[in-house]
Order: C-alpha cells, then structure tokens, then sequence
C-alpha cells in the first residue's frame, strides 16, 4: 500500500493542469491508496511507459478527450471541396421522412416502440443544416484549428 | 441465412465520405466548445450507423468530456470492438478509470493507447503519456517504492 500522505500531487497536478485534468490527480492519489491487488504491477507498467517516453510529447497532447477519425487531420476537406451541400442535406431530409412514415405505418400497432432513434437522426440534420446554412462559420472552419490537433 | 441489415446511413444511401464530413462538422462544433450541438450530431450519426467506430469513438470522447461516464464507457468500448486500433477510445477509457480510481484499469487502456502511437505524433495518445506521467509523478513520491528495481533513468 502506498503512504499517500506523502504523495506530492501538486507536481503531477501541474503536468495534468496542462492537458485540462488537473483535477484528476487526486483520484490518482486515492485509487493508487485502493489498490490492493496487483499494484507493484502497475508501478511497473507505469516505469516501463515512461522510462521509453521520447520527452516531446508534451507540446503536442490534445487538451480534450480526442474524438478520433473525425477529428484526424488526414480527413480535413477544405470547405470548398465538402461532399455535403443544403440541397444534399434536404435530400437526406426527406428520406429519412419517408423512411420514418414507413416504420411508423409497420409499428402503429405496437406502441412500446421506440422512435427515438429516428428523432436523434432528424435532430443532428437539423444542427447539421444550420451549420451548413451559416456559411461564415462553415467556410471559416479550417481558420479557426478546429480539425487541428490542439497544441498544449 | 439472413443477411446483415441495412442501416439507415445506407438506407438513405449517405456515403463513407458524406457521413464522415458530418463527423468533421461534430469535431468542429466539439473544438469550438459547443458541447451541445457536437452532442446532437454525434447521437444521430450512431443512430445512423451503429457499426461506425468513428461515431461511438466521438460520442464516448464528449460523454468522457461531459463525465457521463456509464454511457462513455458503453460507446468507447463498443468503438474499439468495431475498431481495435483506434487510439482515442482507449485514452478516453483511460481518463474515465482514473476519475473512478481503477488504476489497474486506466493504466492497461493508456497502456494501449500509447502502444497505437509509438512515435509520440498522435495528440490522443500524448494526452494518454501525459496522464501516465502524472501516475508516474504520483508513484514517484512515495518512498515505499524507493527500492523497486525500475528503469528510468531517461527521463530522470
């Protein structure tokens, strides 16, 4: 077991300030004092990550939790080149309406189901539209790094 | 046999590239702040293609973000089962097991998401080294581990 008393969080709270988690560090502290199993394990692991860190990672750690492949850099399209238009989403639009007047014709007699899912979908249309219709902020949206790594 | 069903992305004959611009309008919305509206759109794409990594791994990342953690894990674990070589999932399980202090377990996930990157270029995963020196730091202080024979020599 670890004395936590004597742990100095301020020095990790610090590099965790950076990436926006400072006020993780507790939890560090007390879920190290938890652990009663395996926990020379983990020391290990942890000495074994670090000992083969290459010491620049810090300038490039995202600040958010990452999204993934939305967000990779490798995908960015200049708005120019978007596959997506108005005229495209309105398509969409009516589609999934149509579809939705299906599955509603098939399930009027059961009225446990859920159309939920059909809800989610015309609600991110819908903020999908109005992105599409403020053309400053789509056109802009490569000037203000929001597809870029965030540096630290 | 029956086949695999359509989803509705397919249904509605929305292309790979259409659908992931939508995923880049979420980024944006996300990056820009507003929570809200990347919430909405992330919810819809999974609801479009529950089999797309890209939409669990993002709805999971702004769960992470938002602490719901439950729901988080339920996505984040569901995009590494469609795509086990995504980085994000794992740093963002990571964060997730940290705040409910299962050490063992944020380690193991961060653990993999640094493995994915193993030349430091990936933000997701520096963001995972980040918290394994924060761990490390932590582990560091503590004087019962003083005697253990552990390599570190390169970052001292």
């Amino acid at each position: 077991m670890f004395g936590i008393g004597k742990l100095l969080g301020n020095v990790a709270g610090g590099l965790l300030d950076k990436i926006g988690l400072g006020s993780i560090a507790p939890f560090v502290k007390m879920g190290l004092n938890a652990l009663t199993g395996n926990w020379l394990g983990v020391a290990q692991d942890v000495f074994g990550l670090v000992s083969n860190f290459k010491g620049n990672f810090q300038n490039n750690a995202s600040q958010l939790p990452p999204l993934g492949g939305f967000e990779n850099p490798s995908n960015n399209l200049a708005a120019q080149n978007s596959p997506l238009s108005q005229n495209r989403l309105s398509d969409m639009f009516k589609g999934l309406s149509n579809l939705f007047r299906g599955f509603r014709a098939l399930s009027d007699a059961k009225p446990g189901n859920d159309f939920g899912g059909f809800s989610r979908i015309f609600n991110a249309f819908k903020t999908l539209s109005e992105a599409f219709g403020n053309n400053q902020l789509y056109t802009n949206r490569l000037s203000i790094s929001q597809y870029t790594n965030i540096q630290a | 046999m029956a086949g695999k069903t359509q989803t509705v992305r397919e249904k509605l004959n929305i292309s790979p590239q259409e659908f992931a611009e939508m995923g880049r309008v979420g980024a944006m919305y996300y990056q820009q702040g507003n929570f809200e509206k990347a919430r909405t759109i992330f919810e819809g794409l999974v609801e479009l293609d529950p089999e797309s990594a890209n939409a669990h791994s993002a709805l999971g990342g702004l769960l992470t973000l938002m602490q719901e953690d439950a729901q988080a894990i339920e996505h984040l674990s569901r995009a590494i089962e469609i795509n086990p070589s995504q980085i994000a999932p794992f740093v963002n399980l990571g964060e997730i097991y940290i705040r409910q202090q299962r050490i063992e377990d944020a380690v193991a996930n961060l653990k993999k998401a640094i493995e994915l990157d193993p030349d430091e270029k990936d933000a997701g995963a520096n963001r995972a080294r980040a918290m394994v020196l924060g761990i490390y730091q932590i582990i560091k202080s503590d004087e019962n581990l003083e005697n253990i024979d552990l390599a570190t020599e390169k970052i001292n």
